[in-house]
C-alpha cells in the first residue's frame, strides 16, 4: 500500500515540493502524538523526515536470526542486542546521542524538534544528554512538551514556525 | 483549633536524647570522611537509598555517597531553589524529578555536601535500579557529568507481588558477575564473605530495633511519630551505616528512649514540643515536603495529628514484614533486600500494606501526600485512595506538594485541605462511623 502511495504521489505532477526545514522528531517514542500536533508542525514549515513514535514497533533493528537451534534464544538475544537506542533502554557502555545524530545524518534532516508529552520521565530526563551530542555536532534544534488531551498548539505553532524559519535563513 | 503540643523545652530537651546525638556525630563524621576522601586516596562510590549495598560497600573500604539524601538535605537547608534554577537553566525539564535536578544544581555549584564540605566525585556509580526508572536516568547523567563508570545492577519489579527463585538468583549472578568485580577493580581488594557477613549480622539486630520502634505506634497514645519523626528514625539504616557498630547502638539507644516515654506515657516529641493529646491517628502514604518540613510538621502536630505508621519509611527496605538481613545467605539476602524496598512493590501490595497499617495502627483515616514529579510514588495513588477507602471504611485525605522544589509547597492549601480532612474525620465519628 505504502509503495503504490508513493508511486500515486511522484507521478502526481501538480505537487511540488514547498520550501520545509526537514526536521527529526524525538522524544514521543511511546506513542503517536495527535495528528493535530503532527498538521501544526507541518504548517509551521517543518517536514518531518524521522520520528521516533510508536517505537515498540520497530524495537529490533535488523533480522531476528531464524536458522538457529534456540529460536526463544535468539529472539531474546535481538531484543537486547539489535534494539533501537531509546530513552527506556540502559546500554552500557553508550555514547548517550550518538544515535540520533547518525539518524540526523541518514535522513538528510537538517534540526531536530525534541516534542516530548509533559511528564514523560524517560524522554525528559534523557533530554539534556541528547541535547549535548546535538550540540556537539552542530545540528539545530529546539523543544517543547505537549499535552496529549489539549489540542492546542498555537504556542508550538509559534515556536516551530521560528523553527523553521531560522534553519531556512541560517543553514547553507 | 486547640494547640496541642506545649513549646520549647521539651524539644530542646528531645534534641538532648542520646540517640539524635549520636546520629549528628555519625553524619558529621561520614561527611568528614568524605570530604578528606581525595587526599587520603579513599574511593567511594555513589548508590541509591533503595536498593543500596551498603555491607557490601562497607566491606570493600569503600564510602558510600546517597545522592537523594543530599537533595533532600539541600531542601531543608533552602538551597534547593537555586539548585533546581540552575538545573532548569542548563535544559533539565520542570516535569521531573525535583530530586534530579536539585542533584544536578548541586553538582554545578561546586558540589558542596550538607555539611559545607566538599564531596568527592565518585569512582563508581552503582545503579541499584529498585521500581524507579529515575535511578536509571540520574545516574545516566552523573555518569557523564563525572565520566565516572556505572555499574547496573537491574532488580526485577515485583509485578506479581511476589519474589521467585529466578529472580533471586537473576540478582545474585549480577552482584557475582557485574558489582563484585567493579568494588574489586575500584577499591583493588578482593571480595571478603566473612566481613560481609559480620556487617549483615549487625544490620539485623539494628533492624530489630528499628522495627520495634517503629510498632510502637500501635500504642495509644503512640510513643512517636511515625513519617515526620519517622524520617529521623530510619535515618542511619537507609543511609551509610547499616551494618556499622554505630548503626547497632543508635537503634538500641533510640528504643531504649522510646521504651521510656512509653513508661511515662508521652506522646510524641514535634519541633514545638510534645503532643499531649492525640486526636487523629493517621497514616501516610507518600515522601514528605522537605522545604517546609518543619511548618509542614507543625500544621499536623497544632490538630494532635499524629502519624503512625507511613509508607515513606519503608523507601530504603521493608523490615516489619518480617525481612531481615541474613549473614547465612549473604548475596541471597541482599537480592530479597533490594527486591522488597517500596518503591519495588507493586500496586496491589502497597494497597495491602496501607490496609494493614489503617487497621494494625487503629488509625482514625489515611493521608496520601502526592509529589507529582515523583512518578514512583504518585502513579497510582488515586487507585490507591479509593481502595483502601474502600477496603477499611475509613476517610482518606489528598494533599499535593513537592519533594524539595519550594515553588509546589502552598502552605495555606494545604492547611485547609488538612483541616477539612480533619473534620471529616470528626464528622465520621460523630456519625458512629
Ligand atoms: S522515587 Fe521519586 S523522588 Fe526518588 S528518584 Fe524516583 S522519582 Fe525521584
Amino acid at each position: 500500500m505504502l509503495r503504490e502511495y508513493r508511486e500515486a504521489v511522484l507521478a502526481d505532477e501538480d505537487r511540488r515540493s514547498m520550501d520545509q526545514a526537514r526536521v527529526l522528531l524525538a522524544g514521543s517514542f511511546c506513542e503517536q502524538p495527535p495528528l493535530g500536533l503532527l498538521r501544526t508542525l507541518e504548517r509551521a514549515g517543518c517536514y518531518i523526515v524521522d520520528d521516533d513514535f510508536v517505537q515498540v514497533h520497530r524495537w529490533i533493528t535488523g533480522d531476528v536470526r531464524a536458522d538457529g537451534a534456540d529460536p526463544l534464544g535468539d529472539l531474546v538475544l535481538a531484543y537486547l542486542k539489535q534494539g533501537i537506542a531509546s530513552p527506556i533502554r540502559y546500554i552500557d557502555e553508550q555514547v548517550k546521542g550518538q544515535a540520533l545524530v547518525e539518524r540526523v545524518e541518514r535522513s538528510g534532516a537538517e534540526g531536530v524538534i525534541f516534542c516530548a508529552p509533559s511528564f514523560c520521565d524517560p524522554a525528559l530526563l534523557d533530554q539534556p544528554m541528547a541535547v549535548a551530542a546535538i550540540e556537539r555536532a552542530g545540528i539545530p534544534w529546539t523543544s517543547f512538551k505537549y499535552a496529549g488531551n489539549t489540542g492546542q498548539f498555537q504556542v508550538i505553532r509559534e515556536q516551530a514556525g521560528t523553527f523553521a524559519d531560522s534553519i531556512k535563513l541560517w543553514s547553507e | 483549633m486547640s494547640k496541642q503540643a506545649s513549646p520549647g523545652n521539651v524539644a530542646a530537651a528531645a534534641l538532648k536524647d542520646q540517640s539524635q546525638e549520636r546520629q549528628k556525630a555519625m553524619i558529621a563524621e561520614h561527611f568528614r570522611k568524605l570530604a578528606e576522601a581525595p587526599e587520603r586516596g579513599e574511593k567511594c562510590v555513589y548508590t541509591f537509598v533503595p536498593g543500596n549495598l551498603t555491607e557490601l560497600i562497607d566491606s570493600f573500604g569503600l564510602l558510600p555517597v546517597l545522592p537523594e539524601i543530599n537533595a533532600l538535605q539541600s531542601g531543608m537547608r533552602g538551597k534547593s531553589r537555586d539548585y533546581i534554577g540552575l538545573a532548569e537553566k542548563l535544559g533539565h525539564s520542570e516535569d521531573v524529578c525535583t530530586y534530579v535536578k536539585c542533584d544536578i544544581g548541586m553538582l554545578k555549584s561546586g558540589n558542596i555536601g550538607p555539611t559545607g564540605e566538599r564531596l568527592p566525585n565518585p569512582d563508581l556509580l552503582l545503579l541499584s535500579y529498585t521500581g524507579c526508572f529515575t535511578f536509571l536516568k540520574w545516574f545516566e547523567l552523573l555518569g557523564q557529568e563525572y565520566n565516572a563508570p556505572v555499574a547496573m545492577l537491574h532488580v526485577p519489579y515485583q509485578g506479581d507481588g511476589v519474589v521467585t527463585d529466578s529472580m533471586r538468583t537473576y540478582v545474585v549472578d549480577q552482584i557475582k558477575k557485574k558489582v563484585i568485580p567493579a568494588l574489586e577493580r575500584i577499591s583493588g581488594r578482593a571480595y571478603d564473605e566473612e566481613a560481609l557477613k559480620e556487617r549483615l549480622a549487625r544490620s539485623a539486630q539494628a533492624e530489630e530495633d528499628l522495627v520495634w520502634v517503629l510498632e510502637s505506634a500501635k500504642r495509644r497514645p503512640s510513643p512517636i511519630d511515625a513519617y515526620f519523626g519517622g524520617v529521623y528514625y530510619i535515618g542511619p539504616i537507609f543511609t551509610a551505616f547499616r551494618g556499622t557498630q554505630d548503626a547497632v547502638l543508635y537503634y538500641r539507644e533510640l528504643r531504649a528512649e522510646i521504651e521510656e516515654r512509653i513508661a511515662l506515657g508521652k506522646g510524641p516529641v514535634t519541633p514545638d514540643g510534645e503532643i499531649e493529646n492525640e486526636r487523629y491517628r493517621l497514616v501516610v502514604e507518600g515522601p514528605p515536603n522537605w522545604t517546609s518540613f518543619r511548618k509542614f510538621w507543625q500544621m499536623f502536630a497544632e490538630e494532635g495529628a499524629v502519624v503512625v505508621a507511613s509508607t515513606y519509611t519503608k523507601v530504603g527496605g521493608v523490615y516489619d514484614n518480617g525481612f531481615r538481613h541474613d549473614p547465612n545467605r549473604p548475596l541471597e539476602t541482599l537480592a530479597d533486600y533490594c527486591m522488597g524496598c517500596y518503591t519495588n512493590l507493586n500496586l496491589p501490595t502497597r494497597v495491602q500494606m496501607l490496609e494493614r497499617y489503617v487497621r494494625e495502627y487503629s488509625a482514625d483515616g489515611f493521608l496520601i501526600n502526592s509529589v507529582k514529579s515523583c512518578n514512583s510514588f504518585s502513579a497510582g495513588q488515586l487507585m490507591i485512595l479509593r481502595e483502601v477507602e474502600r477496603r477499611t471504611g475509613r476517610p482518606g485525605g489528598f494533599i499535593e506538594s513537592d519533594l524539595v522544589d519550594p515553588r509546589y509547597f502552598s502552605a495555606s492549601n494545604i492547611k485547609n485541605r488538612l483541616e477539612s480532612y480533619f473534620q471529616m474525620i470528626e464528622q465520621k465519628r460523630a456519625g458512629g462511623a
